[in-house]
């Protein structure tokens, strides 16, 4: 099968091509792995969904940042990086799933789940709330790669320069989440457009553009897209204004 | 300082307004659509009208005064029953300020005005990018808005009868090409990178060709929005094309990141030896690979939760979701993540060999 060919060379690259940190972030995608297991767990139990998006988020903050790069000053300014700007978009994610109406699944088209096939829709989940927590877990990912990147190459620039004051170590760390930016946007611009690919022929081949850019399959992806974009813009200011106010020393 | 705190409140504010009336743009565009688009005014709970929906507890109805936006009655009031499933799997609960569509008879509507939110979303993205990335976020930008370019004609090609494989083949090396050029400008380093990128695509492309050709239990009912009729080789070049493209970003990033670091400490250090050089490099890239792949996961693997939890609720086991639904989206999360593996020693090799270092 596929999948586990796959997924018994990923661990073997990790293990051969890489070093320990790479060895042991297939631990980290493994714990990752199983919480997310059981957080589709807790929602088929009946589980109240921003229950599960707060402890599987802060679960995966907490492993991906320190199990992956240990406790240190530099995670410390990470794990609380990522915290805040959680909190910051956790609202504007519910604003866009709702006036959006961004829940649920496909309708359009000739796909697998449909009630045609037998999936009942009164289900008793509220498919709204997961459409939230779906967005957070994609934006949390993204979100932690930016953060660690500001705050351990800001830890490293003042510790070459222990005499820079709070606005000069601000100004670095700026610059160096500015740098990490656009490769980032554009790993998760190829990602939305490999899983859109199919979904962007089938709606020019078969319905319309106008029918495409107000679909809800193909809101989902972009806005998932844009918005883990947004996580990773915001948290340039507040990874940077954390690492000046727990590097500086003196 | 001054002065620079009063250009950063310039810009803001101008990026702000732009964007601000760009999304008004969008927001009230109802007339260049041929369908009927209603705003929702007020909505009210009812009930149910025929008997036998009592006893189903979850469905509920809405009644629904909306005005016209477009067309010949335009401005015209209007009122419309909705009935959904509390649940919204497929169904939507409208509320006040919604833009729908309606059908030609007017009585019915048939979906949602989304293409303000998902403008909505991007000015978003492009105001703060503008705003906090400065020269390094219009690129950005720039970079966005000619990928989505490319994938428009891309699109054009396949639908002028050209092989979807084909195109996502050469279509990534042009996108690799004119991501790493506008990110790294037309410097050796940018050569280095890209010969770096196509190296590790075209190994998990071969990876994945091998496997996707050899397996005969793919799924393709569950592969959403496959054109049909298709044949199982059909299927194949599309999924190889899905998982090339997606594993592109992540390979491009480990590629960028590394050999802009080599260029660094060469800079930094002119008389660094080839193994110091090559040791550090395998040093930044232990560091960032880890977060890469839970990058990677988190992005791919988040949207199938509503699948799980759909399905497993209408009694399909978790594990036949991991083979069927889910399938597609964890074989590409594997890809892009072996791309992310992969490109660790092509770009090591590739900076080794070019940019050198001293041999002794």
């Amino acid at each position: 099968m596929m999948i586990a060919v796959l997924l018994a060379i990923l661990v073997l690259l990790s293990l051969f091509v890489g070093g320990n940190k790479t060895a042991k972030s297939m631990v980290t995608l493994g714990i990752n792995g199983i919480l997310l297991v059981l957080a589709i767990a807790a929602l088929f139990f009946g589980v109240h969904p921003l229950m599960v998006t707060a402890v599987t988020c802060l679960g995966v903050t907490f492993v991906t940042v320190f199990f992956q790069n240990e406790i240190n000053e530099k995670s410390k300014a990470a794990l609380l990086s990522v915290i805040l700007v959680t909190a910051i978009m956790i609202g504007l994610i519910a604003l866009f799933v709702y006036q959006g109406h961004l829940q649920g699944m496909p309708v359009v088209g000739q796909n697998e789940i449909r009630p045609g096939n037998g999936y009942a829709a009164d289900i008793g989940r509220n498919m709204a709330l997961i459409q939230v927590f779906v967005m957070i877990m994609a934006l949390v990912g993204a979100v932690i790669d930016t953060a660690i990147a500001i705050t351990s190459g800001t830890y490293e620039v003042v510790k070459h320069n222990p005499d820079l004051d709070r606005k000069n170590i601000m100004g670095s760390a700026m610059k160096i989440g500015r740098d990490v930016l656009s490769s980032t946007v554009n790993t998760l611009f190829f990602i939305f457009a490999g899983e859109s690919l199919i979904l962007f022929i089938n709606f020019v081949n078969y319905y319309s553009f106008p029918a495409m850019i107000n679909a809800k399959e193909f809101a989902q992806a972009g806005i998932i897209m844009a918005i883990s974009g947004v996580g990773c813009v915001i948290v340039i200011p507040v990874a940077a204004a954390l690492g000046a106010l727990r590097f500086y020393k003196k | 300082m001054g002065e620079d705190r009063r250009r950063f409140f310039i810009r803001a504010v101008v990026t702000v307004l732009c964007c601000i009336l760009l999304f008004l743009l969008v927001y009230n565009n109802s007339a260049h659509y041929h369908r009927t688009v209603g705003k929702v005014k007020t909505v009210s709970r009812v009930e149910p009208p025929a008997a036998e929906e009592k006893d189903r507890g979850s469905i509920r109805h809405q009644k629904i005064t909306m005005v016209i936006e477009n067309g010949k009655d335009k401005g015209k009031i209007l009122e419309v029953r909705h009935r959904y499933d509390k649940s919204l799997v497929y169904d939507n609960r409208y509320g006040r300020g919604d833009f729908v569509f309606l059908s030609d008879s007017g009585k019915e509507i048939t979906g949602v005005k989304r293409d303000y939110i998902i403008a909505g979303a991007f000015l978003l993205l492009f105001a703060l990018l503008i705003i906090f990335g400065k020269r390094q976020g219009l690129l950005t930008i720039l970079c966005l808005v000619i990928n989505v370019g490319l994938i428009a004609v891309l699109i054009n090609l396949y639908m002028a009868g050209w092989d979807v494989l084909g195109l996502a083949i050469g279509f990534s090396m042009i996108f690799a090409f004119l991501v790493l050029l506008l990110i790294g400008g037309p410097t050796k380093n940018t050569l280095i990178a890209f010969g770096a990128t196509m190296g590790a695509t075209g190994v998990v492309a071969l990876i994945s060709l091998a496997l996707i050709w050899t397996s005969k239990d793919i799924g393709y009912e569950f592969l959403d929005f496959l054109p049909q009729p298709y044949t199982t080789a059909d299927a194949n070049r599309f999924f190889l094309a899905q998982v090339i493209i997606g594993s592109l970003g992540a390979i491009l990033d480990v590629a960028v990141t590394i050999t802009a670091c080599a260029a660094e400490i060469l800079r930094k250090t002119p008389k660094i030896k080839t193994k110091a050089l090559v040791d550090s490099v395998k040093e930044v890239a232990d560091d960032i690979t880890g977060t890469m792949i839970n990058v990677v996961f988190f992005t791919n693997v988040a949207i199938t939760i509503p699948v799980f939890v759909v399905s497993m609720a209408n009694d399909v086991r978790f594990s036949t979701v991991v083979r069927s639904d889910a399938y597609f989206d964890i074989a590409r999360f594997l890809t892009a993540g072996i791309g992310v593996l992969i490109a660790i020693p092509f770009s090591v090799f590739a900076c080794k060999l070019f940019m050198g270092g001293k041999k002794k």
